[in-house]
């Protein structure tokens, strides 16, 4: 089948990427802590964790857009609102039993990465969600009534149409897990990352957790602690920025 | 109860009978039978809400992706039921085209948004599909205003090209029945006069189903009406008949505009 043969390309790009992350996190990390004396381990963490929680999650969210483009809003998506408001702590001891215990990843980026993807599918598959049916009210319908199957209006309409939308839920996405502490605690663990580091198996605090820590300790004021703070800082608001909602308010004109 | 000489002056193209149409439990379309001639421009009137948007997308199966639209009763399409087991509904869409109330041009040049469609129906040839382009462009009355950007993207038009662009659209895949849902209701007065032409233009060749709003518009351009009121048809007929000599009493509230 051709969906079937689509899906394992997909998959083998998937694989692909993910060992190029593999390999290329060393080689990024090595440049962070030049770039950022003290912290660059930590910055490097985050980066990971973030880019590669974002990479799990975009397929089964993009699913699920596809799958309820053309469905009015219904129970699908108050189950997402009421599960993307499940606390972070929460989705942390999950993640701690699933990926760190039961799936023997140990305290890692990949755990990390993971627990940050499960906190995030609820919130990023209602925004793509979002993102594709602000289209599907025009272009991707009208597409529809030309007689063109809905998968292939998906793909050719409705996903150009709302790339932009979709990079912003991304970026959105992204700013939420660079920020985040109390999922990583769980999964990345809170030790900081060494100038030798174990790759994405090794475990690492991010520059979050390791402010949240040094704050902990009563070294909220050191010289690490404002360097954590400083790139979280930028980082996290350009992300927000970069991320803001554009797309004017859904109005319907006319009757 | 429909005029039977007129009946027999036209072909029916689409004849629904017993159409009750419900959103969960409750019914937008209540118990209707009625015609749609070939060849001949049929307008769709009655108060917001009434059911007409619903009653024309039950035609090309935009309703099937409505959850929770259900619907019973028989809608044939040149005798065959467009409801049928064996019916594809993309297929159908092919046949029925559709333009929506606001214009919905994809995110394309203006070729490629005339050019999509047959493009994805399996036309590879590339001078064919040139060909198609103008073609299409010509019947919608825009060829001269773009034919020397058709690359450029189709959001840069006026809300009125825009529009055109859309019939052209639908025209390029070659339906029989185009159906129009308030083509006109957000462009100003020479848009609006160019659609109507257009829709006089193509009655020749393709069966056209207009909802407006707009009495004199009804009155202007369509061979027949239909008046729908709370999910029933309340009146149907040859429009001139229909606006000199309403039979019903809601029909003539309706047209000199006495109703709520
Ligand atoms: N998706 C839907 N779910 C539930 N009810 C709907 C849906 N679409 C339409 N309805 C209801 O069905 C009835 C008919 O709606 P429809 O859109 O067909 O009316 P209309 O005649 O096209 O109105 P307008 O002139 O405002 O476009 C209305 O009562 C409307 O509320
Ligand atoms: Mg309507």
């Amino acid at each position: 089948m051709i969906l079937s043969r689509r899906a394992c390309a997909l998959c083998a790009l998937g694989a692909a990427a993910l060992g190029a992350a593999v390999a290329g996190v060393n080689v990024v990390r090595g440049a962070l802590f030049a770039l950022a004396p003290g912290v660059g381990g930590m910055l490097a963490a985050s980066l990971a964790v973030v880019i590669l929680s974002l990479a799990a999650v975009a397929p089964p969210a993009l699913g699920v857009a596809r799958e309820r483009a053309w469905s009015e809003p219904g129970p699908v998506e108050a189950w997402l609102l009421l599960v993307s408001a499940t606390p972070a702590l929460i989705v942390g001891m999950t993640a701690l039993v699933w990926f760190v215990e039961r799936a023997g990843l140990g305290f890692s980026l990949v755990s990390g990465a993971l627990g940050l993807a499960l906190m995030n599918l609820p919130f990023a598959a209602l925004g793509a969600l979002q993102a594709v049916r602000q289209d599907e009210r025009s272009a991707g319908t009208g597409a529809l009534a030309l007689g063109v199957p809905e998968a292939r209006v998906f793909r050719d309409i409705v996903l150009p149409a709302s790339a932009g939308a979709l990079a912003r839920v991304a970026l959105r996405a992204a700013a939420r897990a660079f920020g985040e502490t109390a999922v990583l605690m769980f999964t990345a663990g809170v030790e900081p990352a060494s100038a030798s580091p174990r790759g994405l198996m090794g475990g690492s605090a991010t520059l979050a957790v390791r402010l949240w820590y040094l704050t902990s300790q009563g070294q909220g004021t050191g010289a690490q602690a404002r360097a954590c703070a400083l790139w979280l800082t930028v980082i996290g608001v350009a992300l927000a920025l970069a991320g803001r909602p554009r797309e004017a308010p859904v109005t319907e004109r006319g009757r | 109860m429909v005029a039977d000489q007129d009946r027999q002056e036209l072909t029916e193209r689409f004849h629904i009978e017993r159409l009750w149409v419900y959103y969960g439990n409750t019914p937008a379309l209540r118990d209707i039978t009625v015609g749609i001639p070939a060849d001949a421009i049929t307008a769709l009137i009655g108060p917001s809400g009434c059911g007409k948007s619903t009653f024309i997308k039950v035609l090309n199966r935009m309703n099937d992706l409505v959850p929770g639209a259900r619907i019973t009763g028989t809608v044939r399409l040149d005798g065959e039921d467009v409801y049928g087991p064996g019916v594809d509904p993309v297929a159908l869409r092919r046949r029925v085209g559709m333009v929506f109330q606001r214009p919905n041009p994809f995110p394309m040049s203006i070729y490629q948004n005339v050019a999509y469609g047959p493009r994805v129906h399996g036309q590879r040839d590339e001078r064919k599909l040139r060909q198609i382009v103008e073609r299409s462009l010509r019947q919608a009355a825009l060829w001269d205003e773009v034919k020397d950007k058709l690359h450029r993207p189709a959001m840069d038009l006026s809300g009125g090209q825009q529009q055109r662009l859309c019939i052209a659209r639908a025209l390029a895949v070659e339906p029989e029945v185009l159906l129009m849902d308030e083509p006109a209701s957000a462009l100003d007065p020479v848009s609006t006069a160019k659609i109507e032409e257009l829709c006089q233009s193509l009655k020749a060749d393709y069966t056209i189903v207009i909802v407006t709003h707009n009495m004199q518009q009804a009155a202007r351009i369509s061979d027949r009406t239909i008046f729908f009121l709370a999910g029933e048809v309340i009146e149907t007929g040859p429009t001139s008949s229909f606006f000199s000599t309403p039979k019903d009493r809601r029909t003539e509230d309706y047209i000199t505009g006495r109703f709520g």
